[in-house]
Parts: structure tokens; C-alpha cells; sequence
């Protein structure tokens, strides 16, 4: 890897691109302050957040890493940020991995590098690694947080945690809380039903959902991307511990291409400077150990 | 829409520019001046609504970034109100060099709006309208409310008990550096002494009342009119406002077509 910059150094040059067949997907490449280009690396949006990122941390990653050596891309999907919708015809999902292709064309074209780096958070984590089970020019996949299924060790742990809380035996000695209402509601009050959970959460229980991540999953290891996973306790409603996506995806041969991390303490948004230089020190680190100065990822 | 870098090497911004779709005679120009910190992350979806909503309603419109902040170039840590001042400055010039407007508008959200209050009265030959969107009225209140929004906000996990402090001294104010000169640059904000150099037309709208806005409200009472009334207030969303996962990715459109509807 490149040496990076010290804390004088000028500043990366960025520049704004419209990707995409319409021209419209709107980005940011920061290119790299070092002779070598290291491997591109392409961040994808969190949810709704446009390209800068919660706590603008897309933007102090990108020039990190372009003082390492590597072009970084952030830009938005159809419908968020600054990139208007791309098709009325094709559900987001579509369209949104038709458009990470394209930005990838973009940078295999422009900048002569044909081996990239999905980062996402969240829904970002999602796209990264169905596009890399399409793309095997994914060279490697960050995933922060993907919606995993619960496992029977996710909703022990959960439960256990919930019987810690002395909330629980407030609400039961006096009646309130969601269990309470629930029963209200069932023998016919006028309560409403309680809300569950905190929204819609994801519900991937199902063999269906099971069997179409585990096939996504083993299509991106099979394509030659290495992985690096990151879950948070701030999404704890849907996991809580480290192992949970080996035993979610329990027919997956990751191989030796899979890096496992549990930030307990970390919410899902990386809130706090300390957690995200945290995160910061451990993709640095990961990169590191997977590049070469060529920019391809070893396996 | 035109995405582009403007400014200098030293102190790049990052612009948005949405030309008009609509012709409307005389050419009308409006720069849209952001909050701060995360509430600039929050609103974005709303500013980007607001300019469409403009632009397709015949003005210029140019959104950007402050510098530290966005895609501007800078570190969070680096946003001073005298350089956001400067930005609106340098935003105004080029919105006029790419219209050919005589004036421009300024709509700011939140401290944006204050910024936007005083720069228009620091020059307010080459403002036509301003509009003050959800006002900081006076920064003492603003940063308690900084610090409340950095103790409570929703993020799935305990917040620490005591706010913490980023190595250099920085509060962490939900993501963001707060130090203490930004602090008490922020604390001393005021916009009252600013209102009477205002050019003529200048509108407040407000969806999530402050205990200031009542004393802005009683002060202004005695200017407007009831057919042009410098206040009012809209049943609607904090554009710059979410308590995640319950209202993510809001939308004002009340807030937003009230804008436009003063505007034209």
C-alpha cells in the first residue's frame, strides 16, 4: 500500500460526475494523492442519506483513502441525494444495481482499474453484496450491518437481555407496556394493537429469505469477493452477536474470505468519533492486509 | 441540475444549480442557505424538494454546501459563522454571474436562516427576498437545544452519561464536532438587531415553534399586515428534525409549497 499523506499534505482532488446511461447519477470521485492507484473503492448510500454520509463520514473516508492511494467514488442511487429517479418501470433494487454497474463501468473506463470495493451501511450493505454476487470485478465488499436473519441463539440472547431490564417488571406490576396492551387489545378492549416492534423490520426467517441470501452470499465468496462484516449493538433488533451470519447462512462456505466484527457498544450509525475511528483503524487495517501496490485484492 | 465545485483552491464549495423550467420575464434567482451540523444531513432531502419545487416555478436556484461541510472541501471542525457568511457571499455572486439576475433571493433553514439575515442586511441592495425558514432567533437557546438534541436523539444504544468530548476538546454534538469557538460564535448570535435593515420583503415560516419565536412574533406584530404578514406559522415536519425510524426521510410539502407560494 501507498504511504499515507502527512497532515500537511494538499488536500485530494475531487471532482463531479453524472454516472450512468442518463447522466444523472450524481457523485463525487476523489482521486488519489499517490502516484500508484490502489484499488477503487465505491460507497454506497445508507438508506435515505445522500452520498455524504451520517456525520458526513463518506467524506472524511473517501479523502482518508485517496491519501492511501485509492479513487473513491460516493454518489446517490435514483430518488435519493441528488440523482433523480432512474426508472419508473424497475422496483429501486433494479435499478440501483443497474446503476452501481454503471459507476463501476465509469471507473473501469476512466480510470483504467477494473477491480473495485463496495462499502455500504445498512440497505448499502445489502446492494453491496447482491451486486457483488452479479459483478465478479467486486474484488472485496465492506459490510456494515446487513439485514440478516434471527437465529434461535439471536432471539435467546434477546430475551435474556430484555429479563435485564427492570422496565419489564415495572410494566408487569403495573399493568403498562406493549405485553399488557397486547392482551388488552386480544380480550377486546378498546386499546389499540401495539405497535410491533420499532418499524417495519425486515422479517428474513422465512426458507425463502434464507435460501436467497445464502445464494447471494455464496455467489459474491464463489466470485472471488473477500468480505468484511461489521454488525453494530445498535441494531440490535435484528443482531446480536458476531457469529449470527454464520449460523443465519449456515450453507455458506465462506472459506478464509470472510473478516467477522461485533462492535457491541457502537450504534448503527457510528454516532460517536471514538467508535467511528474505530471502524476507520479496522478498515484501514483490512485493506492493508488484502491489497497489493497494484491494487488487486489477494486471496 | 447542475452538480459543480466553485470557489477557489483554498476554499472549494460544492453547488447545486437548478435552472428554471419555466420562464417568468424578468429573470428571479434564489439561493437556499442550509442549517448546520446534522440537521444539514436531515434537511438535505428537503432543500433538494424545495429547489425542484422552485426551479419548476421559474427561478434560479442555487443550493451548496458551507465549507467543513457537505461536499465542500474542509473539516467540520473548520465551519466558522464569518466563513458561512462569506460562502452565502460567494454562492449570491455566482447564482448572479449564471442567472443574469439583478438580485437574488435567499431562503435559509434553521441557522441558515440567520446567516442568511445578516448577510442580506449587511448588503441589501442586491437582495430581493428573504425568506426565514424554522429561524435561529437567538444562539444561546440554539446551542441548548444542540446539546438537549445530543442527549436524547435516538440511536439504539445508552447515551453516555456525560456528553463526550472528541481528543481536541470538541463536544460531540450527534456526530458532529462542536468546539468551543464555534460554541461561542453560535452562542452570540442575535437576529433581532438585524431586522430593520432588511430589504422590504422578508418572511418568517415556522413549523416547530421556540420559546424565541414568540418574542420575535410580538416584535414583529407591530410591521406586518394581515394580508402580508411577516409570520406564520404551518402545521408540518421539521424538515430539519428526525426521530429515527419514525419519521425518516420527512418531507414538509406544506412547508415547501407555503415557500413557493410567498415566493411567486
Amino acid at each position: 500500500m501507498n504511504q499515507p499523506q502527512d497532515g500537511n499534505a494538499k488536500p485530494p482532488r475531487e471532482q463531479v460526475v453524472l454516472f450512468g446511461a442518463k447522466q444523472s447519477l450524481c457523485g463525487i470521485v476523489t482521486h488519489p494523492t499517490t502516484k500508484t492507484p490502489g484499488i477503487p473503492i465505491v460507497v454506497l448510500n445508507t438508506g435515505i442519506i445522500h452520498r455524504v454520509g451520517h456525520h458526513r463520514m463518506y467524506v472524511t473516508l473517501a479523502r482518508r483513502w485517496a491519501a492511501q492511494g485509492h479513487p473513491v467514488v460516493r454518489f446517490d442511487f435514483g430518488g435519493i441525494g441528488d440523482s433523480p429517479v432512474q426508472s419508473d418501470e424497475l422496483p429501486p433494487l433494479d435499478a440501483n444495481l443497474i446503476s452501481i454497474g454503471e459507476v463501476c463501468d465509469w471507473v473501469e473506463s476512466n480510470l483504467g482499474l477494473s477491480r473495485f470495493v463496495l462499502i455500504g451501511l445498512c440497505s448499502g450493505a445489502d446492494h453491496s453484496v447482491i451486486y457483488a454476487a452479479r459483478d465478479p470485478r467486486v474484488a472485496g465488499v465492506v459490510l456494515i450491518d446487513p439485514t440478516i436473519p434471527r437465529t434461535w441463539q439471536f432471539f435467546l440472547r434477546d430475551t435474556l437481555s430484555r429479563l435485564k431490564r427492570p422496565v419489564i417488571y415495572r410494566n408487569i406490576l403495573s399493568g403498562r407496556g406493549s405485553t399488557w396492551a397486547r392482551i388488552r387489545h386480544l380480550f377486546g378492549g378498546k386499546a389499540p394493537e401495539p405497535r410491533q416492534g420499532e418499524f417495519a423490520q425486515p422479517q428474513l426467517e422465512t426458507p425463502e429469505a434464507i435460501a436467497f441470501l445464502e445464494e447471494t452470499y455464496q455467489k459474491a465468496v464463489t466470485n472471488g469477493a473477500e468480505m468484511l462484516a461489521v454488525f453494530t449493538g445498535g441494531h440490535s433488533f435484528q443482531h446480536n452477536y458476531r457469529r449470527q451470519l454464520l449460523d443465519a447462512l449456515q450453507k455458506v462456505d465462506f472459506g478464509e474470505q470472510l473478516d467477522l466484527h461485533y462492535f457491541k457498544d457502537s450504534d448503527h450509525t457510528f454516532t460517536y468519533l471514538k467508535h467511528r475511528e474505530r471502524l476507520f483503524a479496522l478498515l484501514d487495517e483490512w485493506l492493508e492486509k488484502k491489497c497489493r501496490t497494484t491494487g488487486e485484492i489477494t486471496r | 441540475m447542475n452538480p459543480f465545485f466553485l470557489g477557489n483552491s483554498k476554499r472549494r464549495l460544492f453547488g447545486v444549480y437548478h435552472p428554471p423550467r419555466l420562464s417568468r420575464g424578468a429573470e428571479r434567482a434564489v439561493v437556499l442557505c442550509p442549517p448546520f451540523g446534522h440537521e444539514y444531513i436531515y434537511s438535505h432531502r428537503s432543500m433538494a424538494r424545495l429547489a425542484t419545487t422552485l426551479a419548476a416555478a421559474g427561478f434560479h436556484v442555487l443550493r451548496f454546501d458551507y465549507f467543513g461541510t457537505g461536499d465542500s472541501g474542509g473539516e467540520a471542525r473548520d465551519v466558522t459563522l464569518a466563513g458561512c457568511r462569506a460562502d452565502i457571499d460567494m454562492a449570491i455572486e455566482e447564482l448572479l454571474d449564471m442567472s443574469g439576475a439583478d438580485r437574488v433571493s435567499l431562503v435559509g433553514l434553521r441557522l441558515g436562516a440567520t446567516l442568511a439575515v445578516e448577510v442580506a442586511a449587511s448588503d441589501p441592495q442586491r437582495i430581493d427576498r428573504v425568506v426565514l425558514w424554522d429561524p435561529i432567533i437567538e444562539g444561546e437557546e440554539y446551542v441548548a437545544a444542540l446539546f438537549e438534541a445530543a442527549a436524547t436523539m435516538p440511536i439504539g444504544i445508552e447515551h453516555p452519561h456525560n456528553l463526550p468530548r472528541t481528543p481536541n476538546g470538541e463536544y460531540e454534538i450527534c456526530g458532529f464536532p462542536l468546539t468551543d469557538s464555534q460554541r461561542s460564535e453560535i452562542a452570540g448570535v442575535d437576529i433581532m438587531p438585524h431586522l430593520s435593515k432588511l430589504p422590504r420583503r422578508w418572511f418568517t415560516l415556522v413549523t416547530k415553534p421556540l420559546k424565541s419565536h414568540e418574542i420575535f412574533r410580538s416584535a414583529l406584530d407591530a410591521e406586518g399586515s394581515p394580508e402580508n404578514p411577516r409570520f406564520e406559522q404551518v402545521e408540518d415536519r421539521a424538515a430539519w428534525k428526525e426521530d429515527w425510524p419514525l419519521n425518516a426521510g420527512n418531507v414538509p410539502a406544506l412547508a415547501i409549497s407555503r415557500i413557493e407560494a410567498w415566493m411567486t
